[in-house]
């Protein structure tokens, strides 16, 4: 006897490239499944390893909005969030020191779904995803620009008209964000 | 007569040794395994397995895990307890032809430069075996 397995999962990858980017888009639920059992959200974009620069300032990627085809019915949203820490294990790092201290329970983590259950009723689910990261780091000052200004501040007679060039977004700041949708494909009263 | 279950832990490695290309690996389950409880997912490079990683996983030929899906879903470090490593992969499952394959493709990111990694799959499963009392 075969027997179905019971969780599916998809994936949906964003790339994000622009600042205060928009993006729309559809997730079709694979074929057989029952309902929603989790939803988790990953972003690429990370603070700093330890001792070097870190993003200060807001820590928020963009949000994230999914909801019904065609009815709106917002199902779940999520301020996507900056990791802050990589990937090390703590105790590792500070095996020769006595007395590990905080911090513990933030590094050498595991990263799971949020646990829900939506029945699907729905071929679709439409999603939204806004950037609010390169919206607030994507630009660079015009430096030109700035010392036009602060000369003419100086001498009112002189006038400067900066060029205007548009500076790339660094690809290290571009970034993309996954969301994973995990299913049941097992009605309650099968089980 | 009693059944006493035993849960076997074994690996495949997939040695990454060029940036943003996809690698491939696969090996079949013991034959006395018969239910495949779950998997878990480990690097000698967490960071690189953290920041660049994505796998596509599958079990007796039915995708567990497809294309795109992060490493970093998988993983696990020391603060989590030895015996909660297994990500379960829902219900047990039947180990079919026991072929486990792993398609891992390595994508670019600024936090972890480029360097040969290794990747180890973990596979546990269960052995049923029967015991008999005297």
């Amino acid at each position: 006897m075969s027997k179905r397995h019971p969780i599916k999962q998809t994936v949906k990858v964003l790339y994000i490239t622009k600042p205060n980017q928009k993006i729309r888009f559809q997730i079709r639920h694979p074929e057989n499944v029952y309902a929603i059992t989790g939803i988790a959200v990953t972003c690429t974009l990370a603070a700093k390893r330890r001792g070097k620069r870190k993003i200060t300032g807001g820590s928020n990627a963009g949000t994230l909005h999914l909801a019904i085809a065609e009815k709106g019915d917002v199902a779940f949203t999520e301020d996507v969030k900056v990791e802050t820490n990589n990937y090390a294990d703590f105790t590792e790092e500070q095996i020769s020191v006595i007395g590990i201290s905080k911090g513990i329970s933030f590094e050498g983590k595991r990263l799971s779904y949020f646990e829900t259950h939506f029945k699907i009723t729905d071929a679709i689910l439409e999603g939204y995803y806004w950037d609010s990261f390169l919206t607030e780091y994507g630009f660079f000052i015009n430096t030109e620009s700035v010392f036009a200004d602060a000369v003419q501040a100086l001498d009112k007679s002189l006038v400067i008209i900066p060029s205007e060039e548009v500076i790339p977004i660094k690809d290290s700041l571009l970034y993309k964000v996954t969301v994973y949708i995990r299913y049941s494909t097992i009605k309650p009263e099968e089980k | 007569m009693t059944h006493r279950s035993k849960i076997i832990k074994e690996w495949v490695d997939v040695h990454v040794t060029d940036a943003k290309k996809n690698f491939k690996a696969s090996f079949e389950v013991d034959k006395h395994a018969s239910r495949i409880i779950g998997i878990c997912i480990s690097s000698d490079a967490d960071d690189k397995l953290y920041f660049r990683g994505s796998q596509r996983i599958a079990i007796n030929e039915k995708e567990i895990y497809p294309e795109d899906y992060e490493s970093k879903m998988l993983m696990q470090g020391l603060n989590v307890a030895v015996n909660d490593r297994i990500i379960k992969i829902g219900e047990e499952m039947e180990p079919g032809n026991r072929k486990v394959e792993i398609d891992y493709k390595d994508s670019e990111h600024s936090n972890a430069p480029f360097s040969p990694y290794r990747v180890r799959l973990y596979v546990f499963s269960k052995i049923d075996e029967p015991n008999h009392k005297s």
